[in-house]
């Protein structure tokens, strides 16, 4: 291969791994803090985020344009004129000359539309970031701190209550349950997305990043998802409607509506959800006012399950309760009928049905999609048959010490790599900067790795990179060893580096794939932190590969031909 | 040239002093018994600090602040909706007094802090946010301070140590600068308490705090790790070591003859037993940091035996007629410098890593330490001579056979045997 391919192949190699790392350089050191918080919550954060600001910007646009009819846009709107610039032209209007908030709102042709413009953009906007956070190298446990809990649902308990053992679907339900009661609570666990994931056949694995207070975190994942049939007052809820239009920010987080004339004592405002095409909880973005005791608890509830209606083929819900939640049911029932039944998970309204007669035991429910059907059919079995939760692990470690160790890892690599650095120049002179860079290119692609394939950085991993800082020196010692030996053998420069090399190529690829193999087994080993450590010293010696065979022998070329006669790589040899 | 040095004098010396050191570490291993870390040992390890009560700060705004103090930092994070997005921090070093602190908290609409103790004391008093940035709310959260001075010091191992015992058998280790009043505590899960997961954290500072004041139990960190958990963990390491020995087993004899592969092989698992000898007599917690350090020496190790074998294979070839012991030495030689030097750059790395962590990668790093010495060691005097010693075993055999076959032969008589 000549030269310019050689060098061509480095310089793509380089640009690459720059591509790799430009995301985790932008997340890390360009995003303020407060936007990371913002990114790194839940999607339903950002769509109450993304309302909020709708409804703040809306309602500012319409004071503006209500004030007087030249009103200029306000600052931080002026975005929206390119958007109206852009509807007047598709309805063929001629575009006023400047824009005033009055022309702005005028562009929409309904307030609705407006608002879920200006909410589309902070929503993309945010979860664009999230993206960004997505596609960069992420920080382990014990590097940003937080907690990760090894749950195991607790299937024989559910076994020795049912009085049989569970056919394979059953477990499936039982463990798709269990996810439910967890995935409902995931905003309890503070600013920040939690991860939940099956693991295994019985495990569920909940990592929270951030919060490292297992004391609440505990109670949160432990606690009885609570299932309950709340009335509706319709009224009250049309009432918020029309008031949170007028006062978009008149309700807070903990749902509290400010004007507290709305809201009958004895009622709460609680949101509606529904499932999206991932299966997970997505507000509607509407508020219901519901009783705040529930009609019926659903401990009530015996079996329910999904049917189809054996005339019109539409499916149904129907779920059976016991005698005593019978009379209960009859009583809301006839006391409420016509008005719609919430049914409530841990507050959350997962499903709202109109009440047409008094009912008892046996309650049918109809009107739902297939797939709603199936879903509120699971969550009304998650009350049947409560799955009990074990805690198999748990490590929680604070934010603070996770920085204490970004700090640590930090110096370590950086101490470790000028200590390399510095023998190697003062062993092998000339050849010594051949080696020291090969490490910073090393070190350089190690972390690039790690950030295109959005691996986790933990402070094993750290030290896996100090380690393989270290080892990977070895090529380059094997190969200037046999370079040194040609010489010695009375070689010229270019016949001892082209010996070398050759001779030496063996040896390093043996020795590096050995290590390698080593790390893919360590990577299959238990939790994260050493499978962190593996997979960076498996890419660490991948790269040095590279370094010590491809990039240092380019550098050792471009010595010769700029007419180098000798090899400084000795203090012995001339 | 150089001069070659005779190694495979050393063989023997080296076979009875590895044995004497692994004979050692088995005799402790059954005596002693590992200091086994929680990852392989059911039970909770709690880490907490004694502290002072100190601000108590609580927010009434719109939106979300977020608060977390670091060592150096205090950092105030506003976002939501309603409330101007900002970041505001505070070098603690230059912050002042608590009271400084606590005035310049209060300055930003809607929080308020409030000084319950140590007015005068520095800012820089204050302990982490070690269970993570505290989502202000109205009801206020509580920022400690650690003692300033010996007259602060209200801790202790052995009252630490009594407090816990109320809830049963601990042990307790003091981490960190005296002064700074940290403690591990681990409680073994003897499988008794079904709901030991869920509440030991709790008890152990509930039992602290009975002992030493409300408020003054800090939780910085805490892991617990159920039976079954740490089974399988200890399964796995079984498993997986002796795979990765077996697929370097392969490897190895796909590459080279399988005296080699045995000889390499041999050679990771002495390194692996002098390791864990190591762990047992300086009582190092055996976590997975540790095991992690065993298994990355079983691949610098076989590395390290690799390249010699790669050289002795090439010298054969130069040298056929050479016998097997000279070209072991000649091979051992050549490689030496390579040896030494790629020894002294991974020490290096492991020392920075030895001197500039804490905690469990502090072990990790001294045990690779151990570890990459004994690997360096047994490259030469335990992969190198069982290599040497199959050779001489099959050329006896091979002689002893051509012998008999030779006295097989009419009129040889046996008294002609060559002598030695």
């Amino acid at each position: 291969m000549n030269k310019a391919k050689r060098v061509l192949i480095v310089l793509v190699v380089l640009g690459l791994a720059f591509l790799f790392l430009m995301p985790s350089i932008r997340w890390y050191f360009f995003i303020p803090k407060d936007e990371k918080i913002l990114a790194t919550g839940s999607s339903e954060q950002i769509r109450e985020y993304a309302w909020r600001m709708a409804r703040n910007d809306l309602a500012e646009l319409e004071k503006a344009a209500r004030e007087s009819g030249d009103q200029p846009l306000p600052a931080g709107l002026q975005w929206m004129a390119d958007r109206a610039k852009k509807l007047y032209k598709d309805l063929g209007k001629q575009a006023p000359s400047t824009w005033t908030a009055k022309a702005v709102l005028a562009a929409y042709d309904s307030r609705k539309s407006a608002m879920s413009d200006i909410e589309d953009r902070y929503r993309t906007r945010i979860l664009q970031l999230k993206n960004l956070q997505n596609t960069v190298v992420q920080l382990g446990l014990d590097l940003s701190g937080g907690m990760s809990v090894v749950i195991r649902a607790d299937l024989p308990a559910l076994e020795a209550k049912l009085g049989h053992s569970l056919s394979l679907s059953e477990r499936e339900e039982a463990m798709s349950r269990a996810l439910e009661v967890l995935n409902n609570r995931i905003d309890k666990f503070g600013l920040t997305e939690p991860v939940i994931r099956r693991q295994g056949e019985d495990g569920i694995y909940v990592e929270i990043p951030g919060a490292a207070d297992p004391e609440r975190i505990n109670s949160i994942i432990m606690g009885r998802g609570r299932l309950a049939f709340h009335i509706v007052d319709d009224e009250a809820t049309a009432r918020l409607n029309e008031y949170l239009t007028r006062n978009p920010s008149g309700i807070d987080a903990d749902l509290k509506v400010a004007d507290p004339s709305i809201v009958p004592a004895g009622n709460v405002v609680r949101k509606f959800y529904k499932k999206d095409k991932y299966g997970l909880d997505e507000w509607t973005g509407r508020y219901l006012v519901i009783t705040e005791e529930p009609g019926l608890d659903g401990n009530h509830i015996q079996r329910a399950e999904r049917t189809n209606d054996p005339i019109t083929g539409e499916p149904n819900i129907i779920f059976v309760l016991d005698s005593e939640g019978g009379e209960i049911f009859y009583a809301l029932t006839s006391a409420n009928v016509g008005k719609t039944l919430a049914v409530v998970l841990d507050d959350r309204i997962k499903a709202g049905a109109r009440i047409s007669e008094a009912i008892r035991e046996s309650v049918r429910m109809t009107g739902f999609s297939v797939e709603e059907s199936a879903n509120l059919a699971l969550i009304l079995r998650s009350a049947a048959l409560p799955v009990e939760l074990i805690v198999e692990s748990q490590q929680a470690i604070g934010a603070s010490l996770g920085e204490d160790s970004i700090e640590e890892g930090k110096r370590a690599v950086l101490i470790g790599l000028l200590a390399v650095m510095a023998f190697m120049l003062l062993y092998y002179k000339g050849a010594g900067i051949n080696a020291a860079l090969a490490q910073v290119i090393n070190l350089y692609l190690m972390l690039s790795i790690l950030s295109g394939f959005n691996l986790t950085l933990t402070l094993p991993a750290i030290a896996g990179f100090v380690l393989t800082v270290g080892m990977s020196v070895d090529a380059n010692v094997i190969i200037f060893e046999r370079i040194k030996e040609e010489l010695r053998a009375g070689k010229g420069r270019r016949a001892a580096i082209e010996a070398g090399f050759g001779k030496a190529f063996w040896a390093v690829m043996d020795g590096n794939i050995t290590t390698i193999i080593a790390a893919l087994f360590l990577a299959q080993l238990g939790s994260g932190p050493i499978q962190g450590f593996a997979v960076s010293l498996a890419i660490g010696n991948l790269s040095s590969l590279f370094t010590s065979l491809f990039v240092s022998r380019l550098l050792f070329d471009f010595g010769t031909d700029r007419g180098l006669k000798g090899v400084s790589i000795s203090w012995r040899i001339k | 040239m150089k001069r070659v040095i005779r190694f495979d004098r050393g063989f023997l010396a080296a076979a009875l002093i590895s044995v004497a050191l692994i004979a050692f570490g088995v005799f402790g291993l059954a005596t002693k018994g590992i200091n086994l870390g929680v990852d392989f040992q059911a039970g909770i390890n709690q880490y907490v600090q004694l502290v002072y009560p100190a601000v108590d700060v609580s927010y009434s705004g719109a939106g979300n602040a977020v608060l977390s103090v670091s060592d150096t930092r205090a950092v105030l994070v506003f976002s939501g909706a309603d409330v101007e997005n900002r970041t505001i921090e505070y070098d603690l070093a230059a912050a002042g007094t608590l009271a400084d602190l606590a005035a310049s908290l209060s300055s930003q609409p809607g929080v308020s802090a409030r000084v319950i103790d140590g007015a005068g004391k520095p800012a820089a008093s204050l302990v982490p946010t070690y269970q993570g940035d505290i989502r202000l709310t109205a009801d206020a959260a509580r920022l400690s301070r650690e003692p300033e001075t010996e007259a602060e010091y209200f801790a202790g191992m052995d009252k630490v140590r009594a407090a816990a015992s109320t809830i049963g058998s601990v042990s307790v280790q003091s981490i960190g600068e005296r002064i700074r009043q940290q403690y591990i505590i681990r409680l073994r899960d003897d499988g008794s308490d079904s709901k030991f997961s869920t509440t030991s954290a709790e008890r152990i500072r509930t039992a602290l705090e009975a002992a030493f004041g409300p408020g003054r139990v800090v939780v910085m960190k805490t892991d617990f790790v159920g039976a079954r958990f740490s089974k399988d963990l200890a399964d796995n390491a079984w498993k997986l070591t002796l795979f990765t020995v077996l697929a370097i087993l392969a490897y190895a004899t796909a590459r080279f003859k399988i005296q080699y592969a045995l000889g390499a092989v041999l050679a990771i698992l002495h390194d692996a037993l002098i390791m864990i000898a190591f762990i047992v007599w300086t009582r190092i917690e055996f976590n997975t940091s540790t095991l992690a350090a065993i298994l990355t020496i079983l691949g610098y190790s076989i590395n390290d035996t690799i390249v010699i074998f790669d050289r002795i294979r090439e010298d054969r070839r130069l040298l056929p007629t050479e016998p097997f012991h000279s070209v072991l030495n000649k091979s051992i030689t050549e490689t030496l410098g390579r040896t030494v030097i790629t020894t002294v750059t991974t020490l290096l790395a492991v020392l920075a890593l030895y001197f500039f962590t804490t905690g469990s990668i502090k072990d990790f790093a001294l045990a690779l330490f151990v570890g990459i010495i004994s690997g360096t060691y047994s490259t030469i005097f335990i992969a190198t001579a069982f290599v040497a010693f199959w050779n001489d075993t099959a050329e006896k055999r091979k002689k002893s056979q051509s012998a008999a076959s030779a006295a097989k032969k009419p009129g040889n008589a046996p008294a002609l045997k060559p002598a030695k």
